[in-house]
């Protein structure tokens, strides 16, 4: 049985509205300095019958005919055990890395992640007029953005692995909001 | 829902001059389609048209002249809209028939349908304001001599309702090159003078494109419903022309 995960994320270059939106809302925040934000689907399957170079066509072939449209996606295929299992690794286990304590998560063996080695993004390099627009319409938006004037600019975290891993941008952030909040209730 | 073939004469005057046949439309039903009774009631004011259903399941077109996808949110739209609908069994029937020359025409999710099942060029991405948009829409007719123009003249505008949230058409560049090189576009969206502009694209679609064809000009996937403007009771008629071409258009093979 082979555990595996797709992640679909809009092509470079294609508008992702939903991504947009939310870039524009984190500094409302008090999230600086973000940007890229790109909005994916993320699917979960368990193979069983096909493993090695068998099981890694058919997980591509239904990922091209099916998973994703590869005119305005890009995929990639992560094939995990169970030990490696993204949402397993939340239930806890030796290697706590992050988190509050009633939810620690354990780093996954994730050699690559979308972020690196195998970036969907560079294998998509073709342009569209919907991008022009969508950086116009996000220049347009930043304009707008209402930051809070008492909280001071976030550091952003060290984006080396997955976003289940140790430098999980999200985990850190929520860290610092969590303390944050636990200092604003003290007051 | 396999409804036998529905004479459309319900509407023909008296004295009206009999078809040589009638023009048998076959309007597919997915699960999740809600305008094929509007695409049905549209076709049947033509006194030469005789529509009937087809389920998604069926393995023949049940001799259709013309293939119609109507709108609606086949499969609830899971994944990517029209992307479950494409590997019906009856898509199977509607390529070979579209390879063969078949005239089909794709309405809001069919044009999806059509797009992920590769019969059309491009897909349709949500709305770039992320909204659900439902208003009467210009549109510029681009070509005349396909099935589904031939009762327009070049440059006309037409107002055909847009009623869709993902219909922000797009495509790589080198296919979008190629796609207006060969002039594969068959309605832009405008405003009422015909200006192709940014503000009148109501969904942020790639060259205001609101309709196309593939290269043999026999398919067609469009976001606006002609179906609801067939009839002046309701609000316009620009969307005769559409039914209508492919009438005149299937009377002369």
């Amino acid at each position: 049985m082979a555990r595996v995960a797709v992640y679909v994320t809009p092509k470079a270059g294609i508008l992702d509205p939903q991504g947009v939106t939310i870039e524009r809302a984190l500094p409302a925040l008090g999230f600086q300095g973000v940007s890229e934000v790109r909005v994916g689907r993320y699917i979960t399957l368990e193979i069983d019958g096909a493993e090695g170079d068998e099981l890694n066509a058919q997980v591509e072939s239904m990922s091209r005919r099916l998973l994703a449209n590869p005119i305005i996606e890009d995929f990639f295929v992560e094939i995990v055990d169970d030990r490696e299992y993204p949402h397993e690794s939340c239930g806890g286990s030796e290697e706590v890395i992050v988190g509050e304590e009633n939810t620690p998560r354990k780093a996954g063996e994730h050699a690559a992640s979308p972020w690196t080695a195998a970036d969907p993004y560079a294998s998509g390099q073709e342009q569209t007029g919907s991008e022009a627009e969508g950086n116009e319409d996000f220049e347009k938006g930043k304009e707008g953005v209402i930051t809070p004037e008492d909280k001071p600019p976030r550091k952003a975290g060290e984006h080396a692995g997955s976003p289940w891993t140790a430098a999980d941008p999200f985990a850190a952030g929520k860290e610092e909001v969590d303390k944050e909040n636990r200092e604003a209730g003290k007051e | 829902m396999t409804a036998g073939t529905v004479s459309g004469t319900a509407a023909a005057e008296p004295g009206a001059q009999a078809p040589r046949r009638p023009v048998n439309f076959g309007i597919v039903v997915f699960p999740g389609s809600n305008c094929e009774y509007d695409a049905h009631h549209a076709l049947s004011t033509f006194p030469e048209a005789a529509p009937h259903y087809l389920w998604h399941k069926d393995h023949d077109l049940d001799g259709a002249d013309v293939v119609v996808l109507p709108g609606g949110f086949s499969y609830g739209d899971y994944l990517r809209t029209g992307a479950i609908a494409r590997f019906s069994p009856i898509m199977q029937e509607v390529a070979a028939f579209a390879r063969a020359g078949g005239p089909v025409l794709g309405i809001c999710n069919g044009f999806q349908i059509l797009a992920e099942a590769h019969l059309v060029h491009g897909a349709l991405l949500q709305n770039r304001g992320l909204k659900f948009i439902c208003h009467p829409q210009y549109l510029k007719v681009e070509r005349n001599d396909t099935p589904f123009t031939r009762r327009f003249e070049v440059g006309q505008v037409i107002q055909i309702p847009v009623n869709h949230n993902e219909g922000n058409w797009t495509a790589g560049s080198e296919s979008l090159r190629k796609i207006e090189e060969q002039g594969l576009v068959v309605f832009r969206y405008c405003d009422e003078y015909g200006n192709v502009t940014d503000g009148a694209n109501p969904n942020g679609a790639v060259d205001n494109v609101a309709g196309i064809v593939n290269e043999t000009g026999n398919v067609m996937g469009m976001m606006p419903h002609p179906e609801r403007v067939c009839e002046a009771e309701l609000g316009g008629t620009d969307g005769r022309g559409v039914f209508g071409s492919l009438i005149d258009h299937t009377l002369e093979q």
